[in-house]
């Protein structure tokens, strides 16, 4: 089972698309697929149609890890099931806190669907929290997803800076630009700038399209229906090269 | 993972999805199909009907192969581009590889035809969001539809689940397609039912045997003449020995010359037939034996196998013949018509014998034949003993399977396996010994000068190696498995199941011990 976070400490940058659809691209190369909606303002659920049930909304849901097991949905996708977000998730930094011994709480929670999946994605809270840093440990990798601005560049370089103050693992970094606009110049600029000092960057890169907005009215991964579209076929391209960083 | 068993529903009708959606409409959800088409389908079947046996229907379309098992799943594959009889003609998949499994020798044949519609029905929430799948297969047949429709419950939607199958079960009228659909299925068997009683004269259950048998011999002659596939032949041949065994072995109880006229009346009738089986026997295993010869030896054997072949379709031809002739029918009905009436049936010393303890008292002395026999035997034993052996095995099977229906089912069904066991063996080593004699037949057969005859010469020489070798390694599992025959444990069974005096004997002492 590998475990692939997609975080970003900055908001609207295009994460919850790329969640949504590299988890079908993976469900899709045959990988049994589960993808954790995490962020309480991300909509993976929504472009799945899955709704957060009321039983999800209890605090108690997540004292017992079964209980986690139990919250998963399939979606109506093959090799792919969804856990979807509720109220509780915006607790869900508490209860890691609250679980006093192990430092790798999340590694006990997705204990019980272990074997069950070849892929876990998490898509992750755009904050720096202690759910945050305990991605950062467990993660066997985490894509990051960056508009070639100068505000995103500083961004990107303040989670470096987390890591090294922390000490976790930078090397697990791969940051990828996403919403890319080939006429503008500046973004052509700043992803020349941002790759000339960081090998870890992704050759593949996500151009803004109205097509990948469109999931919202679809309420399905862009790549379901309209993978014909050059940017939207980007998401197949990011997943093949995730995939060959770690799906051995 | 924590997910519902799928369930499986049957109808007498064509599924109602308007209805079933007003039921829905409470719980805000929603039954949507595709709208598939109706294709045109093509039931099929084996002779002795081993698909239906299986609780299965076998549809072929334009488009697929499909095998329907009503209390399991839907299998299919692509339907094959080239006419097909039997299961090895197809290309491999699913549907392949189960009726291999059901059955290996038959030919499918074409029964009825069908429409049928093939779907995948989503149940949906509000949000669009598929919440449970429903496979569903509609057969029709003269204005009659069956249904089947099975759940396919996805992770997390345990109540949907159970509404759909709540709602199809009060829908349910659980018929099987057979009688919806009113198809004909074939109620032949090999192994008919027969009933007999225990105090009844040895004549009269000898008569009822031979009936029965006489039936089977019967409804095998069509599909024979028509060559459909080699289990014809071989159960036609099976039904009349078993017939001529039985008369032997219920020594006595036919007069002698009625018997001895019956016996050359068999062999007249079965002659012809030996040369087609044992060819028969030889194609049917032309894939093993490819296999165990080295490639180079394959193009030899490749003339071998048209030779073979060739003397087949002749044997066929001559047997086709002798099935249509006049004599034949003349024959075979005489034969049938001296059974029908038991006291018509010239008689013996033993034809008044109470059945029951007449074929005890055989069975134990056929047992008694075979486990001396087997006793005598060891590694250096000539393979003419282990021959003997075999026959006796045979003689004792055919008997006690022939006498079946007075005793215990159970108890004899466990003492047959035994046997069977022993028989297998046996039969591969007499299997083995007939094909290296053919083997030796072919090539004197075949002219020195003729083009192939070196490598024929050859492939026969490495196929006989081979066919030596594994006849030796028989040869070490009878005796393996002889031992386990005339073990004290089953012969005391043999001895509880057959004994009929000492049981008795036995059981009136414990009587008067209480």
């Amino acid at each position: 089972m590998k475990l692939i976070a997609c975080y970003s400490n900055k908001g609207g940058v295009g994460k919850t698309a790329a969640s949504v659809n590299l988890a079908y691209a993976s469900a899709l190369s045959g990988n049994r697929t589960l993808l954790c909606d995490l962020d309480p303002q991300g909509a993976s659920g929504f472009y799945f149609r899955v709704k957060p049930s009321e039983k999800l909304k209890s605090n108690i849901f997540f004292e017992g890890t079964k209980k986690f097991a139990n919250a998963i949905r399939e979606t109506d996708f093959h090799n792919l099931d969804l856990l979807p977000a509720n109220i509780s998730f915006r607790d869900f930094d508490i209860f890691l806190s609250r679980m006093k011994k192990s430092r790798s709480r999340l590694n006990k929670a997705l204990k019980p669907v272990d074997g069950e999946y070849d892929m876990i994605l998490l898509d992750c809270p755009p904050n720096i929290s202690l759910l945050s840093e305990n991605v950062f440990k467990v993660a066997d990798g985490i894509v990051v997803p960056v508009i070639p601005t100068t505000l995103s560049q500083r961004t990107l370089k303040q989670l470096y800076e987390f890591f090294k103050e922390q000490g976790y693992q930078a090397s697990k970094i791969f940051p990828f630009f996403s919403m890319v606009q080939q006429s503008k110049s500046l973004h052509l600029e700043t992803m020349e700038a941002i790759r000339t000092g960081n090998k870890q960057v992704l050759n593949t890169w996500i151009p803004f399209s109205t097509h990948i907005e469109r999931m919202g009215i679809h309420r399905a991964p862009a790549l379901s229906y309209g993978e014909k579209e050059e940017a939207v076929a980007a998401y197949a391209q990011l997943w093949q090269e995730v995939q060959r960083l770690f799906v051995h | 993972m924590n997910l519902p068993a799928s369930q499986t529903f049957m109808l007498s009708a064509g599924i109602n999805v308007k209805k079933i959606n007003t039921i829905l409409k409470d719980a805000n959800m929603t039954l949507a199909g595709n709208a598939c088409e109706p294709e045109a389908g093509t039931v099929l079947d084996t002779f002795d009907a081993a698909v239906h046996k299986s609780d299965a229907l076998l549809i072929q379309t334009a488009s697929d192969l499909v095998t329907i098992c009503w209390s399991g799943d839907v299998i299919a594959q692509a339907a094959p581009e080239s006419e097909w009889q039997f299961a090895r003609d197809l290309p491999q998949g699913p549907v392949r590889d189960l009726l291999l499994d059901l059955s290996p020798l038959r030919a499918f044949i074409p029964e009825a035809q069908v429409s049928i519609v093939r779907d995948i029905f989503s149940l949906l929430d509000d949000e669009q969001k598929t919440c449970c799948r429903v496979e569903t297969v509609s057969l029709s047949r003269g204005g009659n539809t069956w249904s089947w429709l099975r759940t396919r419950p996805m992770r997390g939607y345990k109540d949907s689940h159970a509404l759909i199958c709540d709602i199809l079960k009060k829908m349910e009228k659980s018929e099987l397609p057979a009688e919806v659909l009113k198809l004909k299925v074939s109620d032949y068997t090999s192994k008919p039912v027969i009933r007999l009683s225990e105090n009844d004269p040895a004549r009269k259950s000898l008569c009822t045997i031979v009936q029965a048998f006489l039936q089977v011999t019967r409804r095998n002659e069509p599909g024979l003449i028509n060559d459909l596939d080699t289990e014809f032949l071989h159960q036609w041949r099976v039904s009349l020995r078993k017939v001529r065994s039985v008369l032997t072995l219920f020594k006595g109880v036919v007069a002698t010359e009625t018997l001895d006229r019956l016996k050359q009346d068999f062999r007249d009738i079965m002659q012809d037939t030996n040369l087609m089986r044992d060819r028969d026997v030889y194609l049917l295993s032309k894939d093993d034996y490819f296999a165990l010869v080295p490639p180079q030896a394959h193009p030899g054997l490749g003339v071998l196998f048209e030779l073979l072949q060739q003397e087949r379709d002749e044997a066929f031809e001559k047997v086709k013949t002798m099935l249509e002739s006049k004599a034949y029918k003349k024959q075979i009905k005489s034969i049938q018509k001296l059974f029908e009436n038991p006291k018509d049936l010239p008689k013996g010393p033993k034809a008044d014998a109470p059945s029951k303890a007449f074929a005890a008292d055989l069975v134990l002395k056929r047992y008694k034949k075979v486990c001396t026999l087997a006793g005598s035997i060891t590694d250096k034993t000539p393979d003419e003993t282990i021959h003997e052996l075999r026959i006796q095995c045979k003689k004792l099977r055919y008997l006690i399977e022939s006498a079946q229906p007075l005793f215990d089912v159970k108890q004899v069904k466990s003492l047959l396996k035994t046997l069977k066991g022993l028989q297998a063996h046996l039969g591969s080593f007499n299997d083995q010994s007939v094909q290296q004699a053919t083997l030796a037949q072919c090539l004197d057969r075949y002219p020195d000068t003729a083009p192939n005859a070196k490598a024929l010469a050859e492939s026969i020489g490495a196929l006989t190696a081979m066919l030596y070798r594994k006849q030796l390694e028989e040869r070490r599992l009878i005796i393996e498995n002889l031992s386990r025959f005339y073990s004290p444990e089953t012969q005391d069974a043999f001895n509880a199941l057959f004994d009929l005096k000492n049981t008795a004997t036995k059981q009136a002492n414990t009587q008067v011990d209480s």
